[in-house]
């Protein structure tokens, strides 16, 4: 080609599995042997390419113009001009709050931590950085373990058009003691869902109410203010 | 406060990596020799450098080790590089952009351990310096696209070229070089702005600077007659690559924000020292707030590596990297969402899965309008040759790419088990059982009290709750609106109540951009370089005059500014310098600033207007020039400039081309400028010549006569047609081939015009070609035999012109066993008569130069009173040898017995020497082949090979003979010989006031100096005694107690069979 035009079809020219695999492959399928990548170029008008699954941006015919270059550009306002809206719990915001009917929890995920990369120690480890390693202790719990695990299980309740944000809440297993992150399952204390409710009843969205009540002073978990230095 | 849930000194830890949250994977190799050119690289393995993101380092320490390296790859994991390449490929660039640049880094000889410490002494400082300033040469080499992997080893440009020999990290500069360039203590803390809208930021800022650039090249350029733009391409191709450089560092910004890991608003900010100081609330111990920050930084990066996913450091596939199927992510400007791959997943999801394709699409599409750009920038005629084609793709969209919130849950989430479709669990529910504990690691723990800040039990509790907060959030957004993507900006609302995940309360990415601070404080400066007048940047004045020393020829405009007393303390300088080292950088430095100021001539009313210097054109009032006539093999600016110094060099011809010397005393040191591929493949060249405007003539085995621009390092096209190439040429480069062997070749001047006097070998016939400076073509104007038996092939060999253009001579060697015996001399008026033939050869002189002679080469003394010659002589003489070292026991053996003879150039008489045979002798050497005269009139000469093994007596080890140079003295006699590691196989001696280079077949060039002592006894004759190792002075090998070319050092070694040497 005397001219060279930087389209779909020319860059699928060269992606040697263009229109020879399967899109629907799984997600990790090693590429096969025949598929290594190669820089040749030839044959970009005869790849066949199926253009809806392509934005279209790229594939303007606009020569490039420097004029285009412009700080910014596309980032923050791309986001705002292309996320979706619409949340799918808002639909009950407006609603009065009745209480609804106890559901079933379902529990925690079950987690195996051997799983996880180990150092030399036999610590399992959650990240390591510059220099440093977050590593999970299974010996010494708190407060914050008890927020983990009443979070968790509203998290994991929480269903949009399954299972709603107010049936989650008020049917979460009731911590039996005042150090809840000592008992052998995940809970909420009362205080919690007295809390949630309440802000409910004032007309708090659900999510709101939800988020409120776990992460914000004065917190329903007890002990938990104090373990965090009084953090709003 | 009480220390809590901090586990210090645990042991070293075995089964992890030090690494985390890189983008597209960067690698870095160390080398023996890392200024090879890359296609040499590749064939080798390096070690890993230090701090290698993907593995462990094998060699070295970050910082400085790895600025002495080479960003590249030889097992595929170069992604940021490869996509460079790919793009610009895609661009239509001509490929040689990416092709190895080597520059000459003036430097300062600074003690190692005032750089690093742990360099050793053999490390040296690489970073630029004053040109006045310097005392170090450094030869640095890299290739454009290694640059996109740069801010992965160094904070910004300028702290690559000052070799990473500091601490660019504000409020962390005593840390040391070292440390401060280790992922694992330093740089890993300060990437915030690898990831967007900083990474964004960055990207369009050094876009922008390389844009500009550009523009400035195209108007450098300009300034140029186009007539004139060849001649002066280095500096124009400088400029470009420069352009080039900061476009591929500004890329590595671009593809940071494509990887899917990236996609999102990473806490904090470049500038580690701008982090909030959480004070002893959160962290215990006597500690500054820069501490407490530097650990804050530490503890946000690690958290930040878990929404990145930590497959790079633990190797197991883990989202957001790993391409699950939950990884989508909106391109900005995009409406709708696509699937995505991030770190380490180039190669095997990008490229080639056709899942991934939109994503390779649109990422290489941006990288090409981005390179392209900047290109395009350079204006309608670069240096490097247009781009072809006309790009589409723009850089709308380019940047701003955001993942799902569906995929930023799964970022946060544990894929635990390390394997494909391993357990996934939000992060919430695995800190119920279990808390969260911070470890110091590695040898990071040790660099500084900052790192040995523990956490309260507060802090411990605010870390373990803000990440609970963050799952929280995280599954919350996702349920409720999993295709969106508000989740990465952490800037989300949930039921109407914004709510901004923090850690630490060190906010999201965005906070951080305030338009009256630098992006960060370690960034490079802005334009003008080097006299920057960003008033954001720190240290904007000092960190563009470093750029603008490395790409110093990038910058010749900048500089030509330079008057004449400035470049008169160049010339001072060398006079000042007290080490060889010293010498060799003041050297380079005067030759590299003086040749864009030097006129050939001898001053103002009387130069060659036709080769004015590069400052010529770009320079100004105050530009200054110094004049330098050319004389012989001196031409050329480099020459020139060399010349006026007060320093020697030397052209060193081999198989792979003309390499460029700098002869300082026992040092020769390699021009940085890579050789010119001057030798046409499968065959070798024989000699050269130099035009008094600077192109050099080299004559090779199959005939061809390579034409070369020394100042412009290309050969040159002789039909002055671009659109014709001889194969294997260059483009558009049309080759003379006048005979099928030429050998030697001299420059005869007639009439104001200059000829090539070449010798056909396969013809016996002498080719005069014109190639007076004001020809495009230099064209064959006569040939015309010069043999004496037209019958039969004499093998004509050599030619030399005197001085006035009297005559000249060509020398016949014959066969081993019937040797020529013969010289030709030619009447050069009649030679260069194009128009009129015959009478050419005046006489032949024969049988003069004893037993019967095979005429070689020949070289004329400073007076040009004598010529010297050199004669193979048919058969081998008998010598006696001693069989054991001390004793008397002998033997007879066959040894070579050649001959150096001087002849009279005003008698044509051959001259005696005061040895046994009246010529200079070569026992027990043969093949003599190279002549060279010391300016107080010693004549040097090599010989082809000795005998072997050698010594004969046993219990010793041979030594390895190759060939041997010995040293006549016309008054006195000869030398000793000088044994090589290498065979002499052409014209490569080279002789100054005070040393003897010598280039063999073994690619190496040897200084030997020219003192009494080391000719062990130059009155002595070899040639008379019984041998043991009396045929053998110079070298000489402690332990074997015998002259040894081992024992010689090797002052260069080039690589290949050496097989031409001339001043120059």
């Amino acid at each position: 080609m005397s001219r060279l035009e930087l389209t779909l079809a020319a860059l699928l020219a060269v992606s040697p599995l263009a229109g020879c695999t399967s899109s629907d492959a799984p997600p990790g399928s090693p590429p096969t042997e025949d598929a290594a990548p190669t820089e040749d170029t030839s044959g970009a008008d005869t790849t066949t390419v199926d253009s809806t699954t392509v934005d279209s941006t790229v594939l303007d015919s606009t020569v490039l113009d420097s004029t285009e270059v412009d700080s910014g550009t596309g980032s923050d306002t791309s986001l705002d001009d292309a996320s979706p809206t619409g949340d799918a719990d808002d639909a009950a915001v407006d609603a009065p709050y009745l209480r609804p009917d106890a559901i079933t929890v379902p529990s925690l995920p079950a987690f195996d931590a051997a799983g996880l990369p180990k150092d030399e120690a036999g610590v399992p480890t959650l990240a390591q950085g510059t220099g440093i390693r977050v590593v999970l202790d299974g010996t010494t719990k708190g407060p914050v373990n008890a927020l983990a695990g009443c979070a968790a299980l509203i998290s994991g309740c929480y269903q949009p058009g399954v299972r709603t944000l107010d049936a989650c809440v008020i049917s979460m297993p009731i911590c039996a003691t005042a150090e809840p992150w000592k008992e052998a399952s995940p809970c909420c204390p009362t205080a919690c869902v007295e809390r949630y409710e309440t802000m409910r009843k004032a007309g708090t969205p659900a999510q709101a109410a939800a988020y409120t009540m776990l992460f914000k002073s004065p917190r329903c978990i007890p002990g938990l203010d104090v373990a965090l230095g009084g953090k709003p | 406060m009480r220390r809590s849930l901090l586990l210090l000194a645990l042991p070293a830890v075995v089964s992890l990596q030090p690494s985390v949250a890189h983008a597209w994977n960067s690698t870095c190799r160390t080398y023996p020799d890392p200024t090879l050119d890359t296609v040499d690289l590749a064939k080798l393995t390096g070690a890993k450098c230090a701090d290698s993101p993907l593995v462990g380092a094998t060699v070295g320490e970050p910082g400085p080790w790895t600025a002495q390296g080479r960003y590249r790859s030889d097992d595929g994991q170069d992604e940021h590089s490869a996509i460079f390449r790919r793009v610009v490929q895609l661009a239509g660039i001509p490929a040689r952009v990416l092709d190895t640049q080597h520059v000459t880094v003036f430097a300062f000889d600074k003690p190692a351990s005032s750089i690093a410490g742990t360099l050793g002494a053999a490390t040296k400082s690489i970073a630029p310096v004053s040109f006045t300033n310097t005392t170090l040469a450094r030869h640095r080499a890299f290739a454009v696209d290694e640059l996109a992997m740069l801010p992965d080893f160094s904070y910004s440009l300028w702290d690559w070229a000052s070799g990473n020999e500091t601490c660019p990290l504000s409020g962390y500069e005593g840390d040391g070089a070292i440390a401060c360039h280790a992922f694992e203590s330093h740089m890993g803390m300060a990437n915030a702005n690898h990831f967007p809208p900083q990474a964004d930021r960055t990207y369009e800022r050094l876009h922008k600077i390389a844009v500009d650039r550009a523009k400035q090249c195209a108007a450098v350029r300009v300034k140029i007659p186009a007539a004139e733009r060849p001649r002066h391409r280095v500096y124009l191709e400088a400029c470009e690559i420069e352009s080039l450089a900061v476009e591929a560092v500004a890329q590595h910004y671009l593809q940071d924000t494509w990887s899917t890991g990236h996609m999102w608003e990473r806490w904090g900010t470049a500038d580690v020292d701008r982090y909030p100081d959480p004070g002893f609330e959160l962290f215990d111990g006597t500690t500054t707030a820069l501490d407490r920050r530097r650990y804050t930084a530490r503890v946000v990066g690690a958290i930040a590596g878990i929404v990145h996913g930590m497959e790079p450091a633990f190797g197991n596939q883990d989202a957001m990297c790993y391409p699950y199927p939950e990884i989508s992510f909106w391109p900005a400007m995009s409406s709708t969402p696509i699937r995505g791959a991030g770190d380490v997943h180039l190669a095997d999801f990008v490229r080639v899965n056709p899942d991934f394709t939109t994503q390779d699409v649109k990422l290489m599409s941006c990288g090409a309008a981005s390179v392209r750009e900047v290109y395009d920038a350079l204006g309608a005629d670069p240096a490097h040759g247009p781009a072809s084609g006309t790009l589409t793709s723009t850089l709308a969209g380019c940047v701003g790419h955001r993942v799902t919130n569906t995929a930023y849950d799964r970022g946060v989430g544990i894929d635990a088990a390390g394997v494909s479709g391993g357990t996934w669990v939000g992060l919430a529910a695995v800190l119920f059982p279990f808390s969260t504990a911070v470890v110091a690691t590695g040898a990071a723990a040790a660099i500084s009290s900052g790192w040995k800040l523990g956490l309260t039990s507060v802090g411990a509790s605010r870390m373990h709750e803000d990440l609970v907060q963050l799952s929280y959030v995280a599954e919350m957004r996702a349920k409720d609106a999993g295709s969106a993507n508000d989740m990465s900006t952490l800037d989300v609302s949930l039921g109407g109540l914004p709510v901004q995940p923090t850690i630490f309360g060190v906010a999201r990415n965005s906070k951080y951009l305030d338009a009256s601070l630098p992006l960060a404080k370690y960034q490079d400066p802005g334009l003008p370089w080097p006299a920057s007048t960003d008033t954001l940047t720190p240290d904007a004045v000092g960190r563009s005059a470093t750029l603008a020393n490395f790409f110093h020829r990038s910058h010749a405009a900048d500089y030509c500014s330079m008057g004449t007393p400035a470049l008169d303390t160049l010339k001072l300088n060398v006079a000042g310098a007290t080490t060889a080292s010293e010498t060799e950088a003041k050297c380079k430095v005067c030759t590299e600033i003086v040749s864009r100021h030097l006129r050939v001539g001898t001053g103002p009313s009387s130069y060659d207007t036709r080769a004015e210097p590069v400052c010529k054109h770009l320079g100004d009032a105050s530009t200054g020039y110094v004049y330098q006539q050319a004389s012989g093999t001196i031409a050329g600016p480099r020459a020139l400039a060399r010349k006026w110094c007060g320093c020697s060099g030397a052209a060193a011809i081999t198989d792979k081309g003309w390499f460029d010397l700098d002869l300082i005393g026992a040092t020769v040191s390699r021009s940085s400028d890579p050789p010119i591929a001057s030798t046409p493949a499968g065959t070798q060249p024989r000699d050269a010549a130099i035009t008094g405007d600077g192109r050099a003539i080299v004559t090779h085995s199959d005939g061809t006569l390579v034409f070369l621009d020394l100042a412009s390092r290309r050969e040159l096209d002789t039909d002055d047609d671009p659109t014709t190439t001889t194969p294997g040429a260059p483009a558009g480069v049309t080759r003379l081939k006048p005979s099928t062997a030429t050998r030697g070749v001299a420059i005869a001047e007639r009439t104001g015009k200059q000829f090539a006097l070449v010798v056909s070998q396969g013809s016996d016939e002498l080719v005069v070609v014109d190639v007076s400076a004001d020809l495009k073509k230099p064209s064959v104007c006569k040939r015309f035999n010069i043999g004496r038996d037209s019958a039969k092939n004499e093998d004509a060999w050599d030619v030399v012109v005197m001085p006035d253009q009297t005559k000249a001579y060509v020398s016949f060697r014959g066969t081993v066993s019937a040797p020529s015996d013969t010289l030709a001399v030619i009447d050069v008026t009649k030679a260069t008569d194009c128009a009129t033939a015959g009478g050419e050869v005046t006489k032949y002189l024969s049988a003069i130069f004893g037993s019967k002679a095979g005429i070689g080469s020949m070289a004329l003394d400073p007076t040009a009173k004598r010529l010297a010659l050199t004669a193979r002589r048919a058969g081998t003489c008998t010598a006696t040898v001693r069989t054991t070292k001390f004793g008397s026991t002998t033997m007879d053996i066959a040894v070579g017995c050649d001959s150096v003879i001087l002849l009279d150039t005003t008698t044509d008489a051959v001259v005696s020497v005061p040895t046994t045979t009246g010529f200079f002798g070569t026992l027990p050497t043969f093949y003599p082949y190279a002549l060279a005269w010391t300016p107080d009139g010693k004549l040097a000469y090599g010989m082809f090979q000795g005998p072997d093994p050698w010594p004969m007596y046993p219990g010793v080890t041979s030594v390895g003979l190759g060939g041997a140079v010995r040293l006549g003295d016309p008054a006195v006699g000869q030398s000793y010989n000088v044994a090589l590691k290498g065979t002499i196989i052409g014209e490569t001696l080279i002789a100054t006031k005070d040393y003897l280079y010598v280039g063999t077949t073994s690619g190496d060039v040897t200084a030997l100096p020219l003192t009494t002592a080391f000719w062990n006894d130059l009155k002595a004759d070899p040639e008379t005694t019984l041998h043991g190792t009396s045929w053998y002075g110079g070298c000489t090998d402690g332990t074997a107690g015998v002259p040894s070319p081992k024992a010689c050092p090797t002052a260069a070694s080039l690589g290949s069979p050496i097989r031409v040497m001339i001043q120059n």
